[in-house]
């Protein structure tokens, strides 16, 4: 496993349309469509995937030692997080993940939502939340099989802000993976920027 | 030199005398040996020489002819991973050393190259240059302990496997094996599939292309398959035994060696050159293949010959049974302002548009030429065929007079590129034929000598003549090169046409592919698209294969596709009934159940703000009271929209866009409501903010749009809004409902701050809150009045607000 952060300029991988229409409330089956409308609709996913440049970094670092609550990392770094701990439990190495679909999707839409295109700006707001997610989903995939081959397997994912793990430790995840090196930046409030960024943590057991 | 000469020949040789056994794993084999977890596997092998001997050794007696070196993970990047990147050249020398002394006197020993754990751009952030290096590196070590070929193996980047490739080509004239790892639907990890790999190796230098890992044979049989009509060279497989389950913590491999040798005739079937075995075999799979080869029928090759040029992700043929392949021209800064300025800044939306039309437009092919005035043009085409390779799908066409520019961009792009183009001009041959054929790019022969432009297809075929005979000596066939027909005015000569289609006749007559810029043939006369367009169909009945267009231009591309019909290149006519016949279908979205002309009603229901205003204006000019539209019309509308969300029918796009034409609507009748005699507008003030250090305002924005269509005065304080802020403007405007939006953990929490704030100072106003990590009982946790789930759901709270 790679003792350097792994950095990936251009992922690629889109985000599952019927990802991104679940997320605005699609119901299959229950929501109608009409032809004018999906074309509509399509054409703003399109327009969203041109304008996401969606890039990621990951890093593999071993667990030095576990408590009831915590997850002490071989640089130094704790995860404080009962649920956290409880899914590491197995877990011999953790691989720490973000990705993000970069500003431009974030600049259009708000220029849409600005010029009252609300409709358009809320598809692409929702592009760009799933492309970011598609990031995290292809960079566990893709680890996950190479690690198969050694015997080894990645618990699921979990990202500060959830559950008990606090939205703070997205800090330390985003000075570890320096994502300065892919264009995120990181807020007082531990917002991320490009606003359609993710950071994520799991275990290799 | 003649060493060199040797080690191809014997490669040669061994794989004419039918096909070739290579050895199976190694890695696991030697963690059954006592390599102990954890360890740099590669170090432990060559501080317990015997155990790597012994295993390699069983090999050799088990049929193997070409032993790996236990080398995979030995570049710098992997390992540093165990602090042993100043080792390079020792721990590979050293193992090679281990294999030629286990192989003896007989086979050969493949310097096995591996990935080195990180991408390099244009999927990853390593330089092109130093990936090549690590690989240089490595295979200098390998060199030094002997090996008689290298093998590139386990890529899932065809980027990495350029490089490597590359780097071993630069270093010696030993062949080279590349070998590619597919996933369950067939492409790599960065989304290459079979023949598209093979056809970027294989003219890139690959002596052999193949596939190794990740399935089993059953399925990699299929890849041999696929890439068997397209290979120049001989084809490798090295299957796992069959797929890896994890028991207990542990992979494992079910396959038996009497199962997995069972593949070999099919694998031969197939068409395979060389075969053995990777993840879970053993010596026992490798002698099982030997004993089934021995009985196995070896099928005809046959002489393979086609034009073709790859992106990362797909391979675009031409010939002249296929629908002419448009180039896409629109990514060229002449004449193209916006364009420019981007360049010069260092932009690419316009690229990026640029290239997701074209495609969507119909073009195969994107021709990208970055040629201005300001610019370094050598880095600004890396930039943007960097850019390119990995957002779209389509190859890419280099288009520069500068061979500099035309080589560096041929580096870096991870697939085989056309150049447009080399001349018959001394110096552009002398410098581009070589480029090319390092490369293996094709290339458009331009028919120009240097002393302007010969007027007659005579006069040109004597430069293609000329360019052609230089051009095979690098290897170079009439399948690797397109001729451009070379379009002139017809406003200036009207015989420049007439030329041309000679041209195209002649050279598709032998074997070529033909291109042509078609718009230079109507220049000066008007209407030129027509003139375009009947240049295009009678360059197609003369076998034109290529043409470089404007793919928007309707016209053109309609004419495009009625030609490939009636020149059987479209066959059964399926592309052409694809692209025409939705068309007698269209019509305007009507709302479910309803039929005829489009109303207000409509309109809202359907989301439709383009057609909205119009109707607001007939309907007022037909005498339509505006407070009866927004009564009678608008407020039925949004509220059956409404219903329809509720019930799921509709969904949030939809919503909103029926919002956004209620807004449009609204835009309109708004002024005219309040000249209206009689009507008294009275609206609900509501303050809507997200909060301090929060900069999410999408859900508050939409909130905001909806309350505005159901009747209220919103103010809309924006977002990051200090607690004094709110409260002051609660003040100033005397609202009595204020909307408080977050959507952190981190920043929720001053949602309490200002109701809290606002009571002690005794205001008079309810609160509502939402955002997506706030709940209802997070609401009655900080005294809020309300909490809403959605943007409807906020209309409603605050319909009931206002009215307690």
């Amino acid at each position: 496993m790679p003792e350097k952060t792994v950095y990936l300029e251009r992922i690629n991988a889109k985000a599952p349309v019927d990802n991104v229409l679940y997320r605005m409330g699609y119901k299959k089956g229950k929501t109608v469509l009409p032809e004018q409308q999906q074309k509509k609709i399509n054409d703003a996913i399109n327009l969203g995937d041109i304008l996401c440049d969606l890039k990621g970094a990951y890093l593999f670092l071993k667990i030095t030692s576990k408590s009831g609550n915590s997850v002490r990392l071989e640089n130094g770094v704790i995860i404080e997080s009962i649920q956290v701990t409880e899914l590491f439990k197995t877990s011999s190495d953790v691989l720490l993940m973000a990705s993000t679909a970069g500003a431009g999707i974030v600049e259009r839409r708000d220029l849409e939502m600005k010029a009252g295109n609300n409709s358009l700006g809320v598809i692409l707001d929702a592009v760009g939340s799933e492309t970011a997610d598609t990031g995290l989903d292809w960079m566990q995939e893709f680890l996950a099989a190479q690690l198969a081959k050694k015997g080894r397997i990645i618990t699921r994912r979990f990202s500060p802000g959830y559950g008990d793990l606090k939205i703070e430790c997205q800090k330390v995840i985003y000075d570890t993976l320096n994502l300065s090196k892919i264009g995120i930046s990181i807020s007082d409030r531990f917002l991320l920027t490009p606003e359609k960024s993710v950071i994520a943590v799991a275990g290799v057991s | 030199m003649a060493k060199k000469v040797n080690a191809k020949k014997r490669f040669l040789d061994l794989i004419k005398k039918g096909v070739v056994v290579l050895d199976g794993s190694t890695g696991v084999a030697m963690q059954r040996r006592g390599m102990p977890n954890g360890v740099c596997p590669e170090k432990w092998a060559l501080d317990n020489p015997k155990h790597l001997i012994d295993l390699q050794k069983e090999y050799v007696k088990a049929g193997t002819q070409i032993l790996y070196t236990f080398t995979l993970g030995a570049t710098r990047p992997k390992l540093d991973e165990f602090g042993l990147g100043k080792d390079v050249l020792k721990l590979n020398e050293g193992l090679a050393k281990i294999s030629r002394k286990a192989l003896g006197k007989n086979g050969l020993v493949a310097g096995d190259i591996g990935p080195t754990g990180h991408f390099p751009k244009p999927f990853g952030d390593m330089p092109f240059e130093t990936c090549v290096n690590h690989f240089k590196e490595q295979a200098k070590g390998l060199l030094k302990g002997g090996v008689d070929l290298f093998v590139i193996e386990t890529m899932i980047d065809i980027q990495e496997a350029r490089a490597a490739l590359l780097a071993c080509k630069e270093l010696s004239d030993k062949p080279v094996i590349v070998s590619m790892t597919f996933d369950k639907d067939m492409r790599t990890l960065t989304g290459t599939d079979p023949v598209t790999a093979l056809i970027t190796l294989q003219s890139l230098g690959a002596d052999v292309v193949g596939v190794n890992c990740s399935t089993g044979p059953a399925e990699m049989v299929k890849v041999i398959e696929m890439m068997k009509p397209y290979a120049k060279v001989p084809l490798m497989a090295k299957p796992n035994a069959g797929l890896p389950r994890l028991v207990d913590g542990k992979t494992i491999f079910d396959m038996d060696a009497k199962t997995f040798s069972s593949y070999t005739k099919p694998f031969v079937k197939a068409g395979v050159n060389l075969l053995g075995g990777c993840c879970g075999t053993s010596p026992e799979c490798i002698s099982g293949i030997t004993a089934q080869l021995k009985t196995a029928k070896t099928p005809k090759d046959t002489k393979i010959s086609y034009s073709a040029v790859t992106s990362a992700r797909k391979t675009v043929f031409m010939s002249q049974d296929i629908p002419v392949v448009v180039v896409g021209e629109r990514i060229n800064p002449t004449g193209k302002k916006q364009l420019q300025e981007e360049l010069k800044a260092g932009k690419t939306e316009e690229v990026r548009k640029f290239a997701f039309e074209q495609a969507q437009q119909g073009a195969r092919i994107l021709d990208v030429n970055v040629g201005m005035p300001g610019i370094t043009e050598k880095d600004v085409m890396v930039k943007t065929v960097e850019m390119l390779s990995s957002l779209s799908e389509l190859p890419l066409c280099i288009d520069s007079p500068s061979p500099d520019v035309i080589e560096a961009a041929l580096r870096i792009y991870p697939g085989r590129a056309l150049i447009n183009s080399i001349s018959g001009e001394p110096e552009k041959m002398k410098k581009l034929l070589p480029i090319a054929a390092k490369y293996g790019a094709m290339f458009v022969l331009l028919p120009l000598g240097g002393k302007g432009v010969p007027e007659t297809a005579k006069k040109r075929q004597v430069i293609i003549d000329k360019v052609f005979t230089a051009a095979k000596k690098f290897g170079f066939t009439n399948k690797d090169i397109i001729i451009d027909g070379l379009v002139m005015t017809v406003s200036a000569n009207q015989e420049a046409a007439a030329e041309t289609l000679k041209l195209i006749s002649r050279s598709s007559k032998d074997g070529f592919n033909t291109i042509v810029g078609l718009s230079n043939v109507s220049f000066g006369l008007p209407e030129r698209g027509y003139v375009n367009s009947a240049f295009l169909a009678m360059a197609m009945d003369r076998g034109l294969t290529m043409a470089i267009a404007n793919p928007s231009l309707d016209l053109l591309m309609n004419i495009k596709a009625a030609a490939d019909v009636l020149t059987m290149k479209d066959k059964k006519s399926e592309m052409y009934v694809k692209l025409f016949s939705g068309h007698a279908q269209s019509s305007g979205l009507k709302t479910p159940g309803t039929a005829g002309p489009e109303t207000i009603y409509d309109a809202v229901v359907n989301g439709n703000s383009e057609s909205i205003r119009a109707l607001i204006e007939q309907a007022v000019k037909a005498g339509e009271k505006p407070s009866d539209i927004v009564d009678k019309k608008l407020i039925p509308a949004i509220s059956y929209v409404g219903d329809l969300y509720e019930k799921k029918t509709y969904f949030l796009p939809q919503l909103i866009a029926s919002a956004d034409a209620m807004k449009a609507a609204f835009s309109i009748i708004e002024p005219l409501l309040k000249a209206e005699p009689g009507v008294k507008i009275e609206k609900k003030i509501v303050l809507i903010a997200t909060v301090k250090g929060d900069i999410h305002d999408i859900g508050k924005n939409i909130v905001a749009l909806m309350l505005k269509n159901y009747g209220f005065d919103v103010i809309d304080l924006g977002k990051d809004v200090h607690e004094f802020t709110i409260i002051e403007k609660v003040r100033e405007t005397g609202a009595r409902i204020v909307a408080l939006s977050a959507l952190m953990t981190t920043t929720m929490i001053e949602m309490k701050t200002v109701i809290s704030l606002a009571k002690k100072q005794g205001l008079n106003c309810r609160f509502m809150i939402g955002g997506a990590v706030v709940t209802e009982s997070y609401a009655r946790e900080i005294g809020a009045d309300g909490y809403s789930k959605d943007a409807y759901d906020a209309v409603k709270l605050a319909k009931k607000l206002s009215e307690n």
